[in-house]
């Protein structure tokens, strides 16, 4: 048993950090506003890094990272606030065409050539993560989806169908109707209709599809730690130089008592973390999913309650969109829902016990 | 990074493993899990006691000087979650955690020679007396007076939640010595045999009617200059050390760990009472999923702490991080138990003990006969050892740096 972190993920964290580099609120502000809000150029260096090589197997030109390898980047990027949907638009398209056996599509994605939004959400059916409503019909596929994360910027939509497909749609296929809307962190997620689109099919059986999302919800949880991390840290500086009737607010007990359990919860998230890391049976085991919402269920809660409190403790100036917590924290509740929230991720965790 | 075992290790757990199997007698367990109160009594935690001192593993925690095992962490933790695993009671930390191994650290030769042996073999039984009447969280205000009177000191004074003074032959004492100093610097840290006239014990019932805790009245007590551990005044300093023992000494998760999965088969059988069992009923099934992940959580926690301990670095403060959150675990666990129980866990028979052939015969489940007792006296444990909020003190000026 040991929790220190090797030589290559030494250099993955540092290297992170210096791709990141310090949080500039009004540059993200700035990006937010451009087109997609985001940046293709951005995106391209990430791949450059390696960030989107080590989500896919070696054999297919990948760098086959473990789930803690993962798990690590995932948490480096949210302790430096990254606005890059490395999650949703990188690692998610990239296993699930892994998981399809699209060689050529992963080579594209993990290079940055090709930028891809998931389509797995469905209209009216909360975070069911099965397809049920989008099918093919006589070859072509019809129906709705919901909550497509960056899909103005994607070359390609990747759409889960019922009976265990995937469908690769360009994004300018003929029956493609897009229509896109802000989020909470920022970015861009879109409502989708397909009339009759034309799409290249490929199996994706069930067991492989869910390890996926197993994948996503203990990368989530990962991401998540690190914006507690980021919001906690902000806020213990804050409270130790912040004076009020004449003292460093963090000299109040009240305040003293909250912080602590802030970073009891933190230290319990990490551990979570870490633990459904090194349990990845690395097959499509059925119980990577309900462990991974368990683990996710837990870190969102911790998450959530640190965001909320660092919100708190920095009063007047918590409520801007100036500071980093804010931020931090808009992108907690996206995660915090995303493939589940607590409430559905602990049913599935408890369901199976 | 991983959890894994080595093949040492792997042998190792193997070992206790048919070790438990073969000697942990069934009147230990089933005392051990009809125990209502925090700590077992004698006639159950002796007897497992003397069987690991035969064994050699009873002290598993002492240096190796001083009798132990020269177990790494890891192998402690394994002992420990096999025990857990296996239902063996817990230990009495009274002499094997708290003043054991302050005796090792700062005792002379004469001391280790004397004290250890009997602490091992059970001949000795102790008890703390560290709080008193005045003196509860802001322990270092004690008031108990230790004065020289030839080679002995008198002390005079009174000690409080003082756990089985009522079995024990000796009681360790937080005593002032000097009242002219700060008031951390005047206290020494004595041992004092209980058999003698100065020495009188009143019990105190707790809520649950278990006879735990004690009031230790000291009027003229004596004992010999000899019985003082490290210098006078040096008695703040090893009652930092051992509350640290105290809080950090044992691991926590494993038996949090086995008392969920036991909450589990609980939930699996008691009816819900509209339709199925209570553990089908998503609100229960995710109070229990709540539990189990906060004690994953914590388990991992403990793993770090003491791989951080492997590699020679102290546990130090994490040990309250750990005390906080295991004891309002131990408190959620023990409610939930309770109330799984419907009307049957509001049963708190008045008699002691509940195993043997003397308990008196349980209504529903036999746990929901323990259960509202549990609950009563699983209040203790954000109070004992340093309360919450003084362990959120403490790791807010030493983690934190508030």
């Amino acid at each position: 048993m040991n929790f220190d972190l090797d030589e290559g993920q030494h250099l993955a964290r540092e290297s992170i950090g210096r791709f990141l580099g310090p949080i500039d609120i009004a540059a993200r502000h700035a990006m937010r506003k451009s087109a997609g809000g985001y940046s293709r150029a951005r995106w391209q260096e990430g791949a450059d890094l390696g960030l989107l090589a080590l989500a896919a197997p070696e054999a297919m030109g990948g760098m086959g990272g473990t789930m803690v390898d993962l798990a690590l980047v995932a948490e480096a990027l949210g302790k430096g606030v990254a606005i890059d949907p490395w999650l949703e638009n990188g690692v998610l398209p990239i296993r699930l065409a892994a998981a399809a056996g699209e060689d050529a599509l992963v080579e594209d994605l993990l290079t940055g050539a090709r930028f891809a939004a998931v389509a797995f959400a469905e209209p009216g059916r909360r975070y069911e993560t099965a397809a049920v409503a989008t099918r093919v019909e006589g070859g072509r596929i019809i129906g709705s989806k919901t909550f497509v994360l960056g899909a103005s910027l994607a070359d390609t939509l990747l759409v889960t169908l019922a009976g265990n497909q995937l469908a690769t749609v360009a994004h300018n296929a003929a029956g493609v109707v897009l229509q896109d809307y802000p989020v909470i962190d920022g970015s861009n997620a879109a409502t989708l209709d397909l009339h009759r689109t034309p799409a290249e099919l490929l199996d994706l059986p069930a067991a492989k599809f869910d390890r996926v999302i197993g994948d996503g919800r203990l990368l989530a949880a990962a991401e998540m730690l690190g914006l507690a991390q980021r919001m906690f840290d902000d806020t213990l500086a804050y409270t130790r130089e912040r004076e009020q009737f004449g003292a460093a607010i963090g000299t109040f007990q009240a305040l003293q008592h909250r912080l602590v359990e802030c970073y009891a919860a933190l230290e319990l998230a990490r551990s979570m973390v870490l633990r459904t890391a090194m349990q990845d049976p690395t097959t499509d085991d059925t119980d990577w999913p309900r462990i991974t919402a368990g683990a996710k269920a837990y870190v969102g809660e911790a998450a959530t309650r640190i965001g909320l409190e660092a919100v708190q403790m920095h009063g007047g100036m918590g409520q801007t969109d100036e500071l980093v917590i804010g931020h931090a924290l808009k992108r907690v509740m996206l995660l915090d829902k995303i493939f589940g929230d607590q409430t559905h991720c602990l049913r599935s965790y408890a369901r199976a016990a | 990074m991983d959890l894994d075992l080595t093949k040492d290790e792997l042998e190792f757990r193997e070992e206790v493993r048919e070790f438990l199997r073969t000697s942990l007698p069934d009147y230990v367990r089933d005392g051990a899990r009809r125990t209502p109160g925090v700590f077992v009594e004698p006639d159950i935690g002796l007897v497992w006691h003397r069987i690991l001192n035969d064994k050699g593993w009873v002290a598993y925690h002492w240096p190796e000087d001083c009798g132990g095992t020269g177990w790494t962490p890891m192998q402690r933790y394994i002992f420990e979650k096999e025990c857990a695993i296996a239902g063996a009671p817990a230990l009495s930390v009274l002499g094997l955690r708290l003043v054991g191994p302050v005796i090792c650290a700062f005792g002379t030769q004469e001391q280790k020679d004397r004290f250890l042996p009997a602490i091992r073999a059970g001949t000795d039984y102790w008890c703390q007396g560290y709080s008193e009447p005045q003196s509860g969280s802001d322990l270092a205000s004690l008031r108990t007076r230790a004065r020289r009177d030839g080679d002995d000191y008198i002390v005079d004074g009174s000690k409080i939640w003082t756990t089985h003074a009522h079995h024990a032959n000796w009681i360790f004492c937080l005593v002032r010595t000097d009242g002219e100093v700060r008031k951390q610097a005047g206290i020494s840290f004595l041992l004092i045999p209980m058999d003698q006239p100065g020495v009188t014990v009143t019990p105190i019932i707790t809520m649950a009617g278990d006879h735990e805790v004690n009031q230790v009245f000291l009027d003229g007590a004596r004992t010999a200059v000899d019985n003082r551990i490290g210098d006078e005044g040096q008695g703040w300093t090893i009652a930092k050390f051992l509350l640290e023992n105290e809080r950090g000494g044992s691991f926590h998760a494993p038996r949090l760990i086995r008392a969920i999965d036991e909450l589990e088969m609980t939930a699996g059988i008691a009816p819900s009472g509209h339709n199925g069992a209570l553990g089908a009923d998503v609100q229960t099934a995710t109070d229990i999923a709540r539990l189990r992940l906060e004690a994953e959580a914590l388990e991992t926690t403990e793993l770090r702490i003491l791989a951080d301990i492997a590699r020679g670095r102290p546990a130090g403060p994490q040990t309250s991080l750990v005390k906080l959150i295991a004891s309002e675990l131990h408190q959620r666990i023990d409610r939930i138990a309770m109330d799984l129980h419907g009307y049957d866990g509001l049963q708190l028979p008045t008699v002691r003990p509940l195993y043997g052939n003397a308990a008196p015969p349980p209504i529903g489940d036999p746990d929901a006969q323990i259960a509202a007792a549990r609950f009563l006296n699983s209040r203790a444990w954000t109070v004992f050892g340093g309360s919450s909020e003084v362990q959120k003190n403490i790791i807010a000026k030493t983690v934190l740096r508030l």
